[in-house]
């Protein structure tokens, strides 16, 4: 199992880049393009603050091969920082102390 | 559209089938259902299958099936949509002759998962279903996905992980008189609470084993169901729906959109309410599924699907009996196959055929089969002859 090699031209991987649909303001991540709650074009990135996350339940379990070890990990939802919004996007996440 | 009608059934024991191949599987569980409907050909073959490419090494299964089913020259396709490939391909087979195209269909569903060459190869394949960028990456399998929804699930509703153990004790309970089951044996509380984890909280008793298998059914159009046979089964809806194939991306993680829209579909084309379906046969590939779909096709309140099975409603005798035949977790779960193993069951009870297992006065059976996490969800409601 190889990781596709687009993956290294999506900035979200990196730097966590959502974006936000100017016609619902619904916030997204990952970024989609085209909103799910209102199907207009939603290009604006959006950045989130991560000084506010909240962290969900995460769970030990040992990852596929496609991580190329088997020791457990740390997973967990993460619900993104997004300080002016009540209802923010959740992330799959390896969680880190 | 016409009337589409079942007249023919036929199944593989679940299990590891060291000694057959994907083709040879599918072609017992054709030739079984033909045999049964009195018939030698179809018009078309439509074959449910997830891993034939990732672990049989082995694309362009409907053609080759086909052919070694001694069917050379048919209308055969492959249809694929993660666990529920086998469903998926029932309700091709049912808009074909619904919409008289065809007059006959072959509906197969074969999975081999022990041509995987290990445990690891096997779950790595079967996280295909899942969202590969922002999933799969991170290395989760399907238990582990299916972990965070349990732990999210138990915080959320005050639910303990020994109160999912019923669904899996009602499993085994009715596997035991199916011959077809990979596990033909109760399993106790007990059991299921010294079994070791996979995921945290998901242990080897929350989860349905992998296995080989291969089921089919034969479709004709409803006025010419008495030609064939005289326990002719209508379907009397069929559904899809989807969702985000990631679980972070849904609006609630822990309600199945896509079931409950594919289960709204189906009652409203069958005519009937959730408190008419007399059994459901439900996709238990994991004990928080059973909970989420039996809530998402509205047998039970939010967070409380796990009462459901707490307080005997999903036994035979059961307000909503469920897994009548051992379900994914006891019957077996050969992914692609696995939809259309709940058909042939569906159509067992609904004939009456079902042994020490029968549900009374079984009229309407629904069968839901979940591709992944919820990404798709496809519903079948059956009516007795």
């Amino acid at each position: 199992m190889h990781i596709p090699r687009y993956w290294r031209a999506q900035s979200q991987r990196y730097s966590l880049n959502g974006e936000i649909c100017k016609q619902c303001g619904a916030i997204l991540f990952p970024p989609r393009d085209i909103c799910p709650e209102c199907r207009e074009w939603a290009l604006e990135p959006f950045a989130f603050d991560f000084n506010d996350n909240d962290e969900i339940h995460p769970l030990f379990t040992h990852p596929l091969e496609v991580r190329g070890e088997r020791l457990p990990q740390a997973m967990g939802m993460v619900k993104l920082g997004v300080s002016h919004e009540s209802s923010s996007p959740l992330a799959v996440a390896e969680t880190t102390t | 559209m016409r009337d589409v009608s079942i007249v023919g059934i036929g199944q593989t024991k679940v299990g590891e089938h060291w000694d057959k191949s994907l083709r040879q599987l599918a072609t017992e569980a054709i030739s079984a259902a033909l045999s049964e409907a009195g018939l030698e050909r179809a018009d078309a073959l439509y074959v449910g299958n997830m891993l034939s490419g990732e672990v049989s090494a082995q694309e362009h299964i409907a053609a080759l099936i086909a052919d070694f089913a001694g069917l050379r020259g048919i209308e055969a396709l492959k249809v694929e949509a993660a666990d529920s490939s086998g469903a998926a391909a029932l309700r091709l087979g049912y808009m074909a002759v619904a919409g008289g195209l065809m007059d006959t269909v072959i509906v197969c569903g074969v999975e081999k998962m022990t041509d995987a060459v290990s445990s690891a190869t096997a779950g790595a394949a079967l996280a295909l279903a899942a969202d590969s960028d922002y999933e799969t990456l991170h290395g989760l399998s399907s238990a582990a996905l299916h972990a965070l929804l349990m732990r999210r699930y138990m915080y959320e509703h005050g639910v303990k992980r020994e109160d999912f153990a019923l669904f899996t004790v009602n499993a085994h309970r009715n596997a035991a008189s199916n011959p077809y089951a990979m596990f033909p044996r109760p399993v106790t509380t007990e059991a299921f609470l010294k079994a070791p984890m996979i995921a945290d909280p998901v242990s080897l008793m929350d989860s349905a084993p992998l296995a080989d298998g291969a089921a089919a059914v034969i479709l004709c159009p409803g006025d010419r169901a008495h030609r064939c046979t005289t326990g002719a089964v209508r379907i009397v809806a069929s559904a899809v729906a989807t969702d985000s194939l990631a679980i972070h991306d849904r609006r609630d993680p822990l309600f199945l959109e896509a079931a409950y829209l594919s289960a709204q579909r189906a009652y409203q084309q069958a005519g009937v309410g959730s408190a008419d379906i007399d059994l459901f046969e439900v996709h238990d590939a994991f004990t928080i599924t059973a909970a989420l779909s039996l809530e998402a096709c509205g047998f039970a309140q939010r967070g409380q699907g796990v009462r459901l099975a707490q307080e005997g409603e999903i036994a035979l005798d059961g307000r909503i009996p469920i897994c009548t035949m051992g379900g994914l977790k006891a019957r077996g779960h050969p992914v692609g196959a696995t939809g259309i193993y709940q058909i042939v069951e569906l159509v067992e009870q609904l004939r009456g055929q079902a042994g020490v297992n029968q549900v009374k006065n079984a009229r309407l059976g629904m069968a839901q089969s979940i591709g992944g996490t919820g990404g798709t969800v496809i519903t079948h409601i059956l009516e007795a002859p």
